[in-house]
């Protein structure tokens, strides 16, 4: 019964939100959908996560995870580009699947937003890392085996992270797509979005193989994630 | 603070309620009010005055959002210069300024929010359905200041034992990765460690509830309700397009007796917040001042 | 019937060669307050894990468990989970949450129980912890000690009627012990809690204890009441009986009779039945060099600009070739003096000075080869590497030692220390003693003039104290200086030759070992306390049994 109400709801709520918004909102309709977007995109992914059945060794490993990847961004604060938030979740999916890589991606922008600030922005990095988390679970095999296919996926999701992030602020601030100044924003964002790139790359290289293997470990021994 | 005697959902929906319409209309009356009503509000709550670094940032920004609209957008009839060829019009600039005021505006607000909405209060919400998830921010909010604890600890024990050599850059980040090595190992120990000790605690067994110390107090409702109504109503007349704002081709806006009503209920609004701490510290040296 | 009962309880690990428990029996009678002790690796912790269902270790198990009378196989998970607690040793790894509410909050949602329980239950907790004060804080904020009176009241808001508990003072100090002991002695008293407790530290404990268990490779060789074991061990076991209370060792010492004097007041009376003419212990010169090793001149440090100073006009001398204790009360800022000693934090005024050099002097490299070395406080902070051989090569090859001549030096400190078998081993996997020693190796491979110890004893049993102690001594004829900063005051009377006492920023009292401690009232040993008023000078029970003998009983 409860699921029948929440289908519904959700099968009118959301029609609601997205017409409403188109309504109400009118020139700054795009920035209102792209926020829905984002929002909506990671709740029935947490929600599967909530469903799911965890153990509570599967519960710590990706809080300790979180917590590596939230001091890693802390670490690095004063080097804008330079996050190892995105490698860390790659390396989670990798050994654990595309949903531990989701949650610990999107977990890992809000847990670090408390130390920097939540916003509009924050469904928009939990989006965005939560989703190259499980890209990155879906093409385990492939990029397990071939280190420059993984080196080329991180670069992808840094280019992947840095354009989501100017889309939202390209959208809020100027409102409509004026392709021209979108496009000019996106040349002003190159280096940050090279930074990016060039940062997943590194940290990918640096930390798959340790971290990898103690991950793989730990989940052969404690039988986790399976 | 007043704020703090207050359910966080009314909080939430409080601020979401000031900054969706701030973030996502048009009208600059709009954005001047959001904005006011937050410097207020931080006037009244903040202990000291800000900080010269973040004043001159948010200037900065300020100033970079402005300028960049009439660099792109040539639209508005009044045109002041050319540059490059292109018409850089009075209406564009204003425009531009009215995107920064949007941003500041909603960067403010930001800022109340973190304030008076903390993790636990946050977490609390998320209890009811998302209760695993919030137990996983919890316990990834408590293990940030404990690795950064134990890595610093064990960084400064093995610059004692040598590891970094002199101090050159190769020993230093083969020492930084061994000692990141180890505290990744120490760290899924831990993660061991702590889960034997939630599964004797119960940790499991099915039936899980979620305790959170805030009340809804009739009080909350009220104003809740009270949040949500003005909200409906402002839904209303902006779907109306009674608050709409055109720049282009030049400055005009909607004007009669529901825009100025839409207008003031949003001043109110906005301004609630910053009230009610005022009128909760008038109260307070006023019974103060009875003793 | 008993609440809990063990039936001939064997039970061998995995990968274990011989069982960690050998045919266990006893009963548990309800409100009983039993101490289960023996040495390391006797299978103590083993047996409370096993006690525990939910934290059982895998392996093959035989022999029976009952609670209630019901075998544990059959025990419902929500009564084996809530009514009977365990704690571990170390008060970080049992917390989960981020806030103290959350925490006190955990167990009672995982039984399901309502808001309103939940409510009264916390409540409850907060009011007869005394948590008041810091029940609005983050956990991480909370002292060594507070944290496991945290996990105690979360593990009590079950309300369970059996309290296991392993170690749990281990890893805190004297004063949070002594808190925490307190605290277990209230839920004993008041609220009838049958209490299983391992511990070493006897000396509080013991007068609360109806009876002990002492465990020798995984079998129960004494099952008896409290004021028995002191005899049992003194005739059976010597290395342990060095944990004994000193009031108990002394009985020993003294070969008296009859019921073992449990408390320091007891031991005072035991005493007084001999004669006090001869007051005093001889003392020996100690010879010591009067060129200091480390010389520290109104020196003040704080950690950043706005925070208040740690060392506040601290001077301190300790002369080449001896030992120096530093005691003194927690967060009193003695870790922080040794980081500036070896120079990992800066004095910002005054003067410190290694071997008559300014410590500036010293480049960054130099310091730490052959100059100074210190083991931090815990001992899992000194390994980087997979294995102890691997972490002790490092040390080595910050020496510049390789090739023949290294293996040579690492099969030397392996045969001093007693290593041998923990060379192939993760550092992580060792236990307490063992990963002490293991670091200590790594330590003393940078063959330093300056040895600095921070809490070397804290977590050990009685006979790694000794093993300590002999090690510390070798290290000594060596011409090594050590400075140990301790809050073990047994430990320093019995291997230091100076001593100090740490306040308020600076050192308070300094002098010989004797001096200082026979003139404390409190902060000395127990020996001493129990001597004090009778006899002048004696810091150790071999000192105060042979005052006693010495002067002949006059009372019987």
């Amino acid at each position: 019964m409860k699921k029948a109400i929440t289908i519904i709801l959700l099968a009118v709520l959301i029609p609601a939100l997205v017409i409403g918004g188109a309504l109400v909102f009118r020139d700054r309709f795009y920035a209102w959908l792209a926020l829905l977007v984002a929002v909506l995109s990671c709740i029935p992914l947490l929600y599967a996560f909530e469903r799911r059945d965890s153990t509570a060794k599967e519960l710590m490993v990706l809080a300790v995870l979180i917590a590596l990847s939230v001091i890693g961004r802390i670490v690095f604060a004063a080097i804008p580009g330079f996050k190892p938030v995105t490698a860390v979740t790659i390396i989670v999916a990798l050994s654990f699947g595309g949903e531990a890589g989701f949650v610990v991606g999107s977990l890992s922008a809000a847990v670090s937003n408390f130390y920097f600030g939540h916003g509009p922005w924050t469904p928009f990095q939990m989006f965005a890392w939560g989703i190259i988390g499980l890209l990155a679970g879906l093409l385990r095999k492939p990029l397990k085996k071939n280190r420059i296919a993984l080196c080329v996926f991180g670069a992808l999701a840094g280019v992947g992270y840095s354009v989501t992030m100017d889309v939202w602020t390209v959208l809020w601030a100027e409102g409509t797509f004026v392709l021209k100044g979108y496009a000019a924003a996106i040349a002003a964002a190159l280096p940050l979005t090279a930074e990016y790139a060039v940062s997943n790359v590194v940290f990918l290289l640096l930390l798959t193989g340790p971290v990898g293997k103690k991950l793989e470990r730990i989940k052969k021994k404690e039988g986790l994630f399976q | 603070m007043a704020y703090e005697r207050i359910h966080p959902a009314v909080l939430v929906a409080y601020v979401l309620s000031v900054t969706i319409p701030a973030m996502f209309s048009l009208n600059p009356v709009l954005h001047i009010a959001a904005f006011s009503g937050a410097v207020l509000f931080l006037i009244l709550t903040e202990p000291e005055p800000p900080k010269v670094r973040t004043v001159l940032w948010l200037s900065g920004l300020f100033l970079l959002v402005v300028a960049v609209n009439p660099l792109f957008s040539h639209r508005g009839q009044t045109e002041l210069f050319f540059l490059n060829g292109h018409a850089i019009t009075l209406e564009s600039i204003l425009y531009g300024v009215r995107n920064a005021l949007c941003v500041l505006s909603v960067l403010l607000w930001c800022r109340i929010f973190n304030q008076m909405v903390s993790s636990e209060k946050l977490l609390a919400l998320l209890g009811r359905s998302f209760p695993k998830t919030a137990l996983l921010l919890s316990s990834s909010l408590r293990l940030v200041p404990l690795l950064r604890n134990r890595a610093s600890q064990m960084r400064d024990t093995q610059k004692e034992l040598g590891l970094y050599g002199n101090g050159e850059m190769a020993d230093r980040i083969t020492g930084g990765a061994k000692v990141f090595s180890m505290i990744v190992t120490w760290s899924l120990d831990h993660a061991t460690a702590v889960s034997s000790s939630m599964k004797a605690r119960g940790y499991g067994l099915k039936g899980r509830t979620t305790y959170t110390p805030y009340r809804f107090r009739k009080a909350d409702a009220l104003r809740l309700s009270l949040i949500l109504a003005a909200d409906a109503v402002l839904i209303g007349i902006l779907a109306s397009g009674k608050l709409a704002f055109q720049f282009y081709p030049a400055l005009s806006m909607e004007s009669g007796p529901v825009t100025m009503f839409g207008l003031i209920l949003y001043c109110l609004l906005v301004t609630a917040a910053a009230f009610t701490e005022g009128k909760n510290r008038i109260q307070w040296d006023y019974y103060r001042s009875k003793i | 019937m008993g609440l809990l009962q063990v039936e001939n309880l064997t039970f061998t690990y995995p990968d274990g060669e011989k069982p960690a428990l050998k045919n266990v029996s006893f009963a548990l009678s309800e409100g009983s307050f039993t101490i289960v002790c023996g040495p390391s690796g006797c299978g103590k912790s083993t047996l409370l894990k096993l006690l525990k269902k939910e934290i059982a270790p895998f392996g093959q198990l035989s022999g029976e468990r009952r609670y209630l009378g019901k075998c544990y196989e059959e025990t419902e998970p929500r009564v084996s989970c809530s009514q009977i607690g365990y704690l571990a040793q170390d008060p970080d790894s049992q917390i989960v949450m981020d806030a103290v509410w959350q925490e006190l909050a955990f167990a009672p949602e995982n039984l399901g129980m309502k808001q309103e329980t939940i409510r009264s239950r916390v409540a409850e907790m907060v009011a007869y912890f005394g948590i008041e004060a810091w029940f609005h804080k983050k956990t991480e904020q909370l002292s060594g000690g507070q944290k496991q009176l945290l996990n105690l009241a979360s593990v009590m808001t079950l309300e369970p009627r059996v309290l296991l508990l392993d170690e749990p003072t281990a890893q805190l100090d004297p004063i949070a012990a002594g808190d925490f002991f307190a605290m277990i002695g209230r839920l004993h008293r008041e609220l009838g809690v049958t209490v299983l407790i391992a511990e070493h530290r006897l000396e509080e404990i013991l007068p609360m204890a109806d009876r002990v268990l002492f465990l020798e490779e995984g079998a129960v060789s004494y099952d008896g009441p409290a004021d028995g074991i002191g005899r049992y061990l003194n005739e059976k076991n010597q290395g342990m009986a060095a944990g004994l209370p000193a009031s108990v060792r002394l009985y020993g010492m003294l070969k008296e009779s009859g019921p073992a004097p449990l408390s320091v007041a007891e031991g005072q009376r035991m005493v007084k039945r001999y004669g006090n003419e001869i007051r005093t212990v001889e003392t020996e010169e100690s010879i010591t060099s009067d060129k200091p090793a480390v010389e520290i001149r109104e020196a003040w440090f704080r950690y950043g600009k706005k925070g208040t100073d740690v060392l506040r006009d601290t001077s301190l001398t300790v002369y080449e070739g001896e030992h120096y204790c530093l005691l003194g009360g927690n967060g009193s800022g003695k870790t922080t003096l040794l980081s500036v000693i070896c120079g990992v934090l800066r004095a910002y005024a005054g003067s410190v000075r290694l071997f008559g050099q300014p410590i500036r002097s010293y480049r960054d490299g130099e310091r730490n080869r052959g100059v100074t070395a210190m083991l931090p406080q815990d001992p899992k902070a000194v390994f980087v590497c997979d294995t102890v051989r691997e972490d002790w090569e490092l040390a080595c090859k910050t020496m510049g030692i390789t090739g023949a001549e290294r293996n040579r030096a690492i099969e030397e400190m392996s045969s001093k220390l007693g290593t041998a078998g923990l060379q192939a081993r993760h550092p992580y996997d060792l236990s307490g003693g063992e990963q002490q020693k293991a670091a200590l190796g790594k330590v003393l491979l940078l063959r330093p003039r300056l040895l600095l110890l921070d809490e070397p004893t804290k977590g050990l049993d009685a006979a790694y104290k000794t093993e300590l102690k002999r090690i510390l001594s070798a290290v000594k004829a060596e011409g090594t200086t050590i400075l140990t900063v301790t809050h073990d005051a047994e430990f320093a009377a019995e291997c230091a030759d100076r001593a100090g006492l740490f306040f308020d920023g600076d050192v308070a009292v300094s002098g010989t070992v004797r001096e200082v401690f026979s003139n404390n009232a409190f902060y000395t040993t127990a020996a001493c306390r129990i001597a004090r008023g009778y006899y002048d000078n004696p810091i150790t029970c071999e000192e105060v049994a042979k005052l006693c003998l010495g002067n002949g009983r006059v009372t019987s």
